[in-house]
């Protein structure tokens, strides 16, 4: 077991602050205390090379794990175990076998090319000149940016600054590395790269955790996913299983011959009617005979285009926050 | 028409205090930071009563001042700090370099007045948290006597040194429109700002030939006249000036300083259009 | 040893990657390196122009004020130049919510901060300070070799209680946070240490040689040089030690009470 978590709590204290001079003046000295639970106690394990999407809405307690995971934050109370240390406890020795990528927050320096920036890191995770040079090439040529390297950052597009900034996150062979949003504002085929070079290094061993909103980051690269919500974990299995946790549903989207106006069937729920001729839809498959519901589709309004899917990840996510 | 439409580019009292008021309520958010001029003013002011009262040990008057009388300039100079100080020049420089600037172009109205009407109400926020804990500090702590000479003409003084002080900063800012980095130049010319506005010691300790030159330049107008006209006599470069006529003077380099800065700011936007955005 | 090499390969990148930010803008590095040489003439300046117009400290001459300034001056120089500046990384690095970015670098966070904010602009003081002091020292009697180790020993001191400021006031920002008016109380407060010390009251004489050491920061050690033996000497270097022992453990609180609220 690489990543044991077990009855994590986090309570923030937060200070209520007045708005007046005199309220200013008296919160230095007397201050309202509101404990807010980030965390009610969540447990899980991640096993030695998984890749893993940790998904909730905003302010569900999933940065405040990710804090705590990467040694950055103190519970309040529960136990961590990674990789064999307490990350809090054991920060210095903890995090040298570690790395991070944050969409949001840069580690390059802006002013100068990043292949100056790494020498930085160099310095910090002790690499040996042999092991830099062979790690450098290795992940320059997987990412493709030979050129980029030596450009000054600033006049890097966003795509090709993330590149880098997962080679600065990753020369000294982290075992585990989270990612926090790292395709966040790239296009679509920059963001195709960075995953695929995320698939690569997974398959090299390497585990992955992720979080993000981009429920498109989640479906191509996480088999797992953790879902947290309120400070609660409430979900925690495949991707195929959150698919099914609703039950098994279809997405439907059909166009007619005829208006839709008066369809009807049991066990199925109209989600959107786009037009007169055309509709989404979602179909309960434990009610539905899926042959008898199309050929009543077509003898009533006569089909001419259906598409019949797996519902869209959202909708799922949507039902359970 | 026209006139009045020109006009109102370049004031506007309406926006004026809308802009203000936000400003403040915006810098209200800050109370902790700028309180902390509680503790920087009195204290900086504790360093130069120990300096002074040591130099005067054994004579009663250094250039012209007596013991009480230097302490009122630096008390004063402090206090009058509280109402005229502003960061224009950082913060233009800012919204040229972020591009933020652009959005200021788009409206009907000339941004150094904007920046003047931000200042006003950053300024109030600074009178009655900064300006009027200190002055009681300094009046019954260190028991300066901070009455001015006369009322009228120390106002006057005090809000042409105001808009001195905005307009010098904002000719600095306008530097962004040329230069990527400004910090090294800004703190440049707030060096020589300061030293030559007399805020670390009286401009009559300097060699003569360079009171002469201070006399011609904008600084002195800023915190040196309005600090000697509190105290009811002027005297630069071995010229005595009657109170009303320093301050006539300081109002004509108020008016000059303004044209400077438009001229500059022409420039600028020129520049920074003929770029292109 | 593996671990002073360790740390000194860290001081070491981070002045070659700070030498390059440098040289991104040459020019506006060329004059903050100018302003920081003129800024620091300020003090000289003024002491200048008051024993010009006649005046002076009792017991005191023009060239031993000077070498009091001149050495707060190196002292701060040599500061700035390799690790105040983990006050305004620390303070910007926390304000822009990065500072979780230090955390997960397995070293000290007071090297890796001192070490990242290297710049060589700041060696306009250095410079500018130096001067002075050279000047000071050529125009008073000649300091025997004893005088010069002691002097040393302090200035080392001095620097000790500059480090000391340097770690209450990144402390404080992780819970002031983006206060830049930090600089102004530690300069308002250090301000005692440009003048001899004599000049003060009594009771400030006391705190700022039992309290809050400043009088370390030059003071002392112009004492030294300049061949006194200035009471509460030996008393005050031990406080000196005492008060980096303190912001140590005033800095860590800070850091944990900062890891357990997240920032």
């Amino acid at each position: 077991m690489l990543i044991e978590v077990a009855e994590l709590k986090k309570t923030y204290i937060h200070y209520e602050r007045g708005g007046s001079f005199f309220e200013a003046v008296k919160s230095i000295f007397l201050r309202k205390a509101m404990p807010i639970e980030a965390l009610k106690g969540i447990s899980f394990t991640i096993e030695p090379g998984e890749l893993v999407g940790f998904l909730g809405p905003n302010g569900a307690g999933k940065s405040t794990t990710i804090k705590i995971l990467t040694g950055v934050l103190y519970p309040s109370s529960g136990r961590v175990k990674v990789a064999g240390y307490v990350p809090w406890r054991d920060r210095v020795k903890y995090v040298a076998g570690i790395g991070a990528v944050f969409g949001q927050k840069s580690q390059l320096i802006w002013d100068i090319p990043p292949v100056d920036a790494f020498l930085m890191n160099k310095a910090i995770y002790r690499i040996s000149d042999k092991e830099y040079r062979t790690t450098l090439n290795m992940l320059v040529s997987l990412l493709e940016v030979e050129r980029h390297i030596k450009t000054p950052t600033r006049q890097l597009s966003l795509g090709e600054r993330m590149r880098c900034e997962f080679i600065m996150a990753m020369l000294h062979r982290p075992q585990i590395v989270f990612l926090d949003e790292p395709t966040i504002g790239l296009d679509v085929v920059a963001k195709e790269k960075i995953r695929s070079f995320i698939k690569k290094m997974n398959e090299q061993g390497v585990t992955f955790i992720l979080t993000t909103h981009d429920l498109d980051d989640v479906e191509r690269l996480a088999r797992r996913v953790i879902l947290i919500n309120r400070g609660e974990l409430i979900f925690d299995d495949t991707i195929g299983a959150l698919r099914g946790y609703l039950g098994k549903k279809k997405f439907v989207t059909v166009r007619t011959a005829k208006p839709l106006v008066t369809v009807a069937f049991s066990g199925m729920r109209v989600l959107n009617p786009l037009s007169e001729y055309q509709m989404e839809m979602e179909l309960d498959m434990e009610a539905v005979e899926l042959n008898a519901f199309i050929r009543y589709l077509d003898e009533e309004y006569g089909i001419k285009d259906l598409i019949i899917e797996e519902p869209p990840i959202e909708n799922i996510l949507k039902s359970l926050y | 028409m026209a006139m009045g439409k020109m006009a109102s580019r370049f004031f506007n009292g309406r926006l004026l205090t809308s802009v203000a008021a936000a400003t403040y309520k915006e810098w209200a958010a800050y109370r902790s930071h700028i309180l902390v001029s509680l503790f920087v003013g009195p204290v900086y002011f504790l360093v130069q009563y120990f300096i002074w009262s040591a130099l005067f040990h054994n004579t009663t008057t250094i250039n012209g001042f007596t013991l009480q009388e230097m302490l009122v300039y630096y008390g004063v100079t402090t206090l009058i700090n509280y109402c005229i100080m502003d960061f224009a020049d950082w913060n233009l420089q800012m919204l040229i370099r972020t591009g933020r600037f652009i959005t200021f172009l788009l409206r009907p109205v000339s941004h150094r007045f904007f920046a003047l009407a931000q200042k006003v109400g950053h300024r109030f926020l600074g009178f009655w948290l900064e300006f009027i804990p200190v002055y009681l500090i300094f009046l019954f702590v260190f028991r300066l006597p901070l009455v001015p000479a006369d009322l009228f003409w120390s106002v006057l003084s005090l809000i042409f040194g105001f808009l001195m002080m905005f307009l010098v900063n904002y000719s600095i800012g306008i530097t962004g429109f040329w230069l990527i980095r400004t910090d090294g130049l800004r703190s440049f010319f707030l060096i020589f700002r300061d030293v030559f506005a007399g805020v670390f010691i009286p401009l009559v300790f300097f060699p003569g030939w360079l009171q002469k030159v201070l006399f011609f330049l904008p600084f002195q107008y800023i915190s040196y006249v309005p600090v000697r006209v509190f105290s009811g006599n002027y005297e630069l470069g071995g010229v005595t000036l009657a109170i009303p006529v320093i301050v006539a003077i300081q109002g004509v380099y108020v008016f000059l300083m303004g044209l400077v800065s438009e001229f500059l700011w022409r420039l600028g936007i020129k520049r920074f259009t003929g770029v292109g955005v | 040893m593996k671990r002073v090499l360790d740390i000194l390969r860290l001081y070491s990148t981070g002045i070659r990657i700070g030498l390059a930010e440098n040289l991104a803008y040459r020019g506006n590095f060329l004059i903050r390196f100018f302003v920081m040489f003129l800024s620091d003439l300020l003090f000289p300046l003024v002491a200048l122009l008051v024993y010009r117009s006649g005046a002076a400290f009792p017991g005191w001459t023009l060239e031993e004020v000077l070498l009091i300034q001149g050495i707060f001056m190196m002292a701060k120089g040599f500061a700035y130049l390799f690790f105040f500046g983990l006050v305004w990384n620390i303070g910007e690095m926390v304000r822009d919510g990065l500072f979780d970015l230090m955390l997960i670098k397995p070293c000290s966070v007071i090297h890796l901060a001192a070490a990242t904010s290297f710049s060589l602009e700041n060696s306009g003081s250095l410079l500018g300070g130096s001067g002075i002091f050279i000047y000071a020292v050529s125009k008073i009697p000649k300091p025997g070799l004893w005088e010069w180790a002691a002097f040393f020993l302090l200035f080392l001191l001095s620097l000790s209680v500059l480090f000391s400021f340097s770690l209450l006031m990144s402390g404080t920002l992780f819970k002031w946070v983006g206060n830049s008016r930090i600089y102004e109380i530690f300069n308002t407060i250090t301000q005692f240490g440009l003048f001899p010390k004599t000049i003060y009251s009594r009771a400030f004489q006391n705190i700022l040689t039992y309290l809050i050491p400043i009088a370390m920061i030059a003071f002392f050690p112009a004492a030294v040089l300049k061949g006194d033996k200035p009471e509460g000497l030996f008393l005050s270097a031990g406080i000196c030690l005492v008060f980096l022992f303190a912001a140590r453990l005033f800095w860590h609180a800070m850091l944990k009470s900062y890891s357990s609220a997240g920032g």
